[in-house]
């Protein structure tokens, strides 16, 4: 069975992504993951991760790759949409 | 081995030359039709529903129709279906038949999950670099998650109002030893799924490698396309055709919601284009028992054909009329 969507803590979701509080925190500062802190944080989560360990990249390129793949997600469900 | 060739022009009952538009009324005629809610019977008319959704994805989509048509040009050949030996470059990404893993009880069949499934695997795992990810060096022996998967759910929108079990499988193949594994489990779909929201299924993706963890599978939610209804996050969306003389007058309209006909007030003076809005009709928003919004879209129709008694109408009405619309 799944998970709820339910709400984590800061500190399981550091448990479930590995990644420190201080980080997580500095992501959600930077609004690369939104304070609600759900399963869809910790894809955001590792999405982050991803693109700043092994793409290397700074937080700035992180949060405008990000905002560039979710914007490319949005247009394409709302073309799906239209048609 | 290729799956089963799905002919899914036949399924919507239109030409392979049929124009977006011919496709658009052949689904909406047919979904009309076998919708569950209002099929005799329901078993049969739910499968349908989602092979008559699952061929509007594909040709509805210009570019998922552009590889169809390229896949279906060597269907019925002599010794069964074979994809073209240059698909997968065709296809491009997601396109490919190279996946490890395979999805089950998604809704969608075996042949649209191998050329078209929205499946992938990505994420970083912790621990792993990239010259490891990539085809460099591997350290041996290191405990390493396994990567997250993701795939698309196409999930009713009555599904989605009332939130329901799905019993998905997981084939994974694992990439050292070539085996594979399925997975069998439950996934709850909550009530107030909205398009493209991903569920969580913690520990079912790919299995770790060296006693690590496995990944998560993250479930897309695909709202199944309604003959009816669209969705905008929790908002439902309806278009409703009215005469000139109802927009013109008001009138009080039966229109259908996801949970029963309601009466709809068409204030006098609408225009073409208006949106009307009912609160607290569209799908639950959480666990709050809040609801998104009914948005009703006016439709306002002409009559192609008059009678010779309402051809006099509307001259009475040009004659005597002070409305100028050009003014």
């Amino acid at each position: 069975m799944n998970s709820h969507a339910s709400a984590h803590s800061v500190d399981t979701l550091a448990e479930l992504s590995g990644v420190s509080s201080q980080t997580i925190l500095e992501y959600q500062q930077q609004g690369l993951i939104q304070p609600d802190f759900d399963d869809d944080s910790l894809r955001l989560l590792r999405r982050a991760e991803f693109l700043r360990e092994a793409c290397e990249m700074n937080v700035r390129g992180v949060k405008l790759l990000s905002h560039l793949l979710d914007e490319v997600e949005r247009l394409h469900q709302e073309l799906r949409r239209r048609r | 081995m290729a799956a089963q060739f799905k002919d899914y022009y036949t399924t919507l009952g239109v030409s392979r030359d049929a124009t977006p538009d011919d496709i658009k009324k052949a689904f909406r005629k047919l979904a009309r039709k076998y919708h569950p809610d209002t099929a005799k019977d329901k078993k049969a008319a739910e499968e349908k529903f989602k092979e008559i959704n699952e061929a509007n994805e594909v040709l509805s989509d210009p570019e998922k129709r552009r590889k169809y048509d390229q896949l279906g040009a060597r269907w019925n050949e002599a010794g069964g279906f074979e994809p073209p030996p240059d698909w997968q470059q065709a296809g491009g990404p997601g396109g490919g038949s190279s996946q490890e893993f395979h999805f089950g009880g998604t809704g969608f069949s075996d042949f649209f999950e191998q050329f078209f499934g929205g499946g992938s695997r990505y994420g970083f795992p912790r621990g792993q670099g990239f010259e490891e990810e990539y085809g460099g060096a591997t350290r041996q022996g290191r405990a390493r998650r396994g990567h997250d998967i993701e795939g698309d759910i196409l999930v009713t929108l009555e599904e989605a109002m009332h939130g329901t079990l799905r019993p998905i499988s997981l084939q994974t193949t694992n990439r050292q030893t070539g085996q594979a594994q399925t997975h069998e489990f439950q996934v709850r779909i909550p009530p107030g799924a909205t398009d493209g929201r991903r569920i969580r299924v913690p520990g079912q993706g790919e299995p770790g490698r060296g006693g690590g963890e496995a990944g998560d599978l993250y479930l897309r939610v695909r709202h199944a396309a309604h003959p009816d209804f669209t969705t905008r996050e929790a908002d439902l969306h309806h278009e409703l055709d009215v005469a000139p003389w109802e927009a013109v007058l008001g009138a009080e309209l039966i229109v259908p919601t996801l949970d029963g006909s309601i009466k709809l007030r068409v204030p006098a003076g609408t225009a073409d284009g208006q949106q009307l809005r009912v609160r607290g009709k569209g799908l639950p928003k959480g666990k709050t028992g809040e609801r998104g919004d009914f948005f009703v879209t006016i439709n306002v129709v002409l009559p192609t054909q008059v009678s010779e008694a309402e051809r006099k109408l509307w001259e009475q009405l040009r004659a005597t009329s002070t409305f100028q619309p050009r003014a």
